[in-house]
């Protein structure tokens, strides 16, 4: 699921998504609330939940971390099943900590979506194409 | 009686009673007896003479009796002519003085010596033994064993009287005197004496006497040679000299007593006199005159030398004077009040501050002045001064001024009223008013700038973000045309078209960077280096897309902690890094960057070397400067290593260039520690 109030920012996702499969299917809405929605919509059926949330953080009337706030009270259900990765041109490292600091956001990946993030989020967040419950971003040494 | 009396005047008596016994009339008489008449006128004279005699010695030894006893003096006297058994007489005042009732014991020698102090006793006995062998007379002086308890003194006057013809000593008379009161007082006397004299001698203080008749000096004491240093003889020889040496404008203090001591008054006088020695002495003098039929006659007086008590008097009034001056013209404001609050002093100022004469406050009471919403609050000073004598206090508020309106003070108060000089609470402030004015004024305005400066960072957010998210969907767009298409020309100015942006990009992060660096203030936090430089890399991750990739090495030595502002650092790693990367040597077998930092108590040490393209000596004083860009190759807004240099120095460190061309560059940053901070 792609939550960004920029059309052009929906379409490139999906297209990068879609093209490189990485999903086999791409939601997108374009506000927060349309976002929490869908998902309060679809907790009954969890096989219709996103297994990723790629969130904006400047958006109009509820923001990226507004969204976080929401979703923390939304149905365990819900939570167990997605996984957030915020998806900003904000390079405040303000928020980027305020963002890593939520138990439920995976990874900050700065605009534009390629392909190149597309593989560290898969490596990262996702594993065998499962989700991995986690609270905070593991550093990877070299 | 008679015999005493024959004892008294010996040679006289003897003779009339020689004449009146009968006896040898007859035979010694030397005139022709002739006839009963002539015996019986001559009986009849013969016993009025007798009758006369008689009576005179009669009152002879009355008045030597009364005598006697009055002048504590006995007489005595003893036959010589017995030897070894002399006959001696004692009369009563000798048996008083020796301790008996008259007629107690036998008048004898050995009673009078056994009388005699046994200390004094041999002495005494073997003189009056000589005596008696040589004749003659003394006077001796010795003490008597005491009868009860009082050791007396007594005087003895003994003369032994010689036969002219055989040269035998036939007679001893004498007198024994009390003198135990007399020597008493004697001994008394002289020590009086003896300490008068010490005392006038000694004494700082000169004593003199004037006889004013005369006008003469009757005595000066020897102090005066201490006090004018003139001798006891100049005053003598000079009466006037004690006045000449007053200094001419004191001479009237002297002169304006004058009335006084003529009508017998004692009076007190402070001059200064100039000493022999040319010294001016301060002097006090105390001088009770003696007045006569209206005259004065006498002056007795006393004249001490007050010159360091006048010094010190002279001083203390100078300080007073001086302190006086101070506070009158200090522009600080004093005020001293009472225990019930109430002015009871405030210096000049104070009328400067207030517009109120000293007048219209001194009496009234403090806290009618005060801002009424602060007299709670000086009532509860009033409340802390009074459990804490001598504690000063802070102090601030507002103070009605005549004309309305307050003055703002800001000082200090103490209670001393248990000081015996101040008995007051003391106030002192100063006025404050401009200050307070301008303290508003920076108040107002730094919550303005604070307001503008939010706004300013509100605004450069704004725009750097309104301005890169668009720039990202393009890169995204033009990243994803890429991929979409096989034409070369297409591809090329897809290329160009991604350059731009990414360079727009960098220029936007650049100013906001910049922005920040010179405004936000400068945090204190525990950086983690390792963490730090993990996230530049993953920062940069994508950038190195171009021909050939770059590695980047991280070394961490950090034996102890550091504290910095971690997003300035990470702004200096950027860039420095991205450099490093962008400006890599494609021909190299590999690019390498090494980030490495060393950390000790004072300081970190970040190297950040690379194999790159490095730069030309002649540009190392100029890679800094803002805009400055070292070639065409250049792809950066101008603005990245002068944001390094701002950013370094924000943090008070240090940043060092070694590079040559081909070979590569190293950047040396010195950041202080600001753990002890």
């Amino acid at each position: 699921m792609v939550v960004d109030d920029a059309e052009i920012d929906r379409f490139m996702a999906e297209k990068i998504m879609t093209k490189y499969d990485f999903a086999e299917e791409v939601i997108t809405v374009e506000s927060a609330m349309d976002a929490l929605d869908y998902l309060n919509e679809h907790k009954d059926q969890p096989e219709n939940l996103p297994c990723l949330i790629f969130l904006d953080i400047n958006m109009p009337e509820m923001t990226g971390f507004d969204f976080l706030d929401a979703y923390a009270k939304l149905a365990d259900i819900i939570k167990r099943k997605c996984i957030i990765v915020m998806l900003s041109s904000s390079m405040l490292q303000e928020d980027h900590d305020l963002a890593l600091s939520s138990p439920y956001v995976c990874d900050f990946i700065g605009k534009p979506l390629n392909p190149a993030k597309l593989s560290v989020i898969k490596a990262s967040c996702l594993c065998d194409g499962k989700s991995i419950y986690t609270s905070s971003i593991k550093m990877q040494q070299s | 009686m008679e015999e005493r009396v024959e004892q008294g005047a010996p040679q006289q008596i003897n003779l009339l009673v020689k004449t009146i016994n009968g006896t040898d009339l007859w035979k010694d008489g030397s005139e022709e007896i002739t006839g009963v008449e002539t015996l019986a006128r001559l009986l009849k004279e013969e016993t009025a003479k007798r009758l006369e005699a008689e009576k005179k010695v009669l009152q002879l030894s009355t008045h030597l009796n009364f005598s006697q006893k009055t002048a504590l003096i006995g007489s005595f006297e003893a036959d010589l002519t017995e030897k070894g058994h002399h006959n001696v007489f004692w009369a009563d005042e000798v048996f008083k003085i020796l301790g008996y009732k008259p007629g107690e014991i036998t008048a004898t020698f050995r009673h009078f010596f056994s009388a005699i102090h046994p200390e004094d006793r041999l002495w005494a006995v073997e003189k009056l033994e000589n005596l008696i062998k040589m004749g003659g007379s003394f006077e001796i002086e010795h003490r008597l064993a005491s009868t009860d308890g009082i050791e007396k003194i007594v005087l003895n006057t003994v003369e032994v009287l010689v036969d002219e013809e055989t040269k035998e000593p036939f007679k001893l008379i004498g007198t024994v005197q009390d003198i135990t009161e007399k020597r008493k007082k004697d001994k008394d006397l002289i020590s009086l004496n003896y300490d008068l004299k010490t005392l006038f001698e000694n004494m700082q203080e000169t004593f003199f006497s004037v006889d004013m008749t005369k006008y003469s000096m009757l005595q000066i004491s020897k102090a005066c040679e201490e006090i004018y240093g003139y001798t006891v003889e100049d005053f003598m020889a000079n009466s006037n000299l004690w006045f000449e040496i007053v200094l001419e404008e004191d001479k009237e203090i002297i002169r304006a007593d004058y009335p006084a001591m003529h009508e017998g008054n004692s009076i007190l006088q402070q001059y200064r006199i100039l000493t022999k020695q040319g010294h001016v002495k301060w002097v006090e003098s105390r001088i009770n005159p003696t007045v006569q039929q209206g005259k004065l006659v006498r002056l007795d007086g006393l004249t001490t030398d007050i010159t360091k008590r006048k010094s010190v008097e002279i001083a203390l009034q100078n300080n007073e004077q001086k302190f006086r001056t101070l506070i009158e013209n200090c522009s600080d404001g004093i005020t001293v009040a009472n225990e019930q609050l109430e002015f009871v002093f405030a210096s000049n100022s104070m009328s400067r501050l207030s517009g109120f004469l000293l007048e219209e406050l001194i009496g009234k009471k403090v806290l009618d002045f005060l801002l009424p919403e602060e007299t709670g609050l000086a009532e509860s000073i009033a409340q802390m001064l009074t459990n804490n004598p001598g504690k000063p206090f802070p102090i601030k508020g507002s103070f009605r001024k005549k004309n309305g309106g307050y003055f703002f003070y800001e000082g200090h108060i103490t209670n001393l009223l248990q000081d015996p000089v101040i008995e007051g609470i003391v106030c002192n402030f100063h006025d404050v008013t401009e200050r307070e004015k301008a303290e508003d004024a920076v108040k107002a305005s730094n919550i303005e700038l604070k307001k503008t400066n939010k706004e300013l960072d509100r605004f450069v957010y704004s725009v750097s973000h309104d301005l890169r998210a668009p720039l990202a969907s393009i890169l995204g767009g033009l990243e994803y045309a890429e991929t979409e298409t096989n034409d070369a020309n297409m591809l090329k100015s897809l290329r160009l078209m991604k350059g731009s942006a990414q360079k727009l990009d960098g220029f936007v992060v650049d100013i906001l960077n910049y922005s920040r660096n010179s405004r936000i203030e400068i945090k204190n936090e525990l950086i983690d280096f390792l963490q730090l430089f993990n996230e530049v890399r993953d920062n940069l991750k994508y950038m190195h897309s171009k021909q050939a990739t770059v590695d980047i090495w991280v070394r961490v030595e950090n034996e102890h902690v550091f504290y910095s502002d971690r997003s300035r650092l990470s702004i200096i790693i950027n860039n420095l890094v991205s450099n490093a990367i962008r400006y890599c040597n494609p021909a190299a077998a590999t690019r390498d960057v090494e980030i490495s930092v060393r950390v000790d108590e004072l300081n970190a040490t970040i190297v950040i070397k690379d194999n790159g393209l490095g730069i030309d000596k002649k540009f190392h004083n100029r890679i800094f400067d803002m805009f400055y860009r070292l070639s065409k190759k250049s792809e950066g807004s101008g603005l990245g290593l002068y944001i390094v240099k701002e950013t370094v120095e924000k943090l008070q460190g240090s940043i060092h260039l070694e590079s040559e061309p081909g070979l590569g560059s190293e950047f040396t940053i010195c950041i202080p520690n600001t753990k002890l901070r």
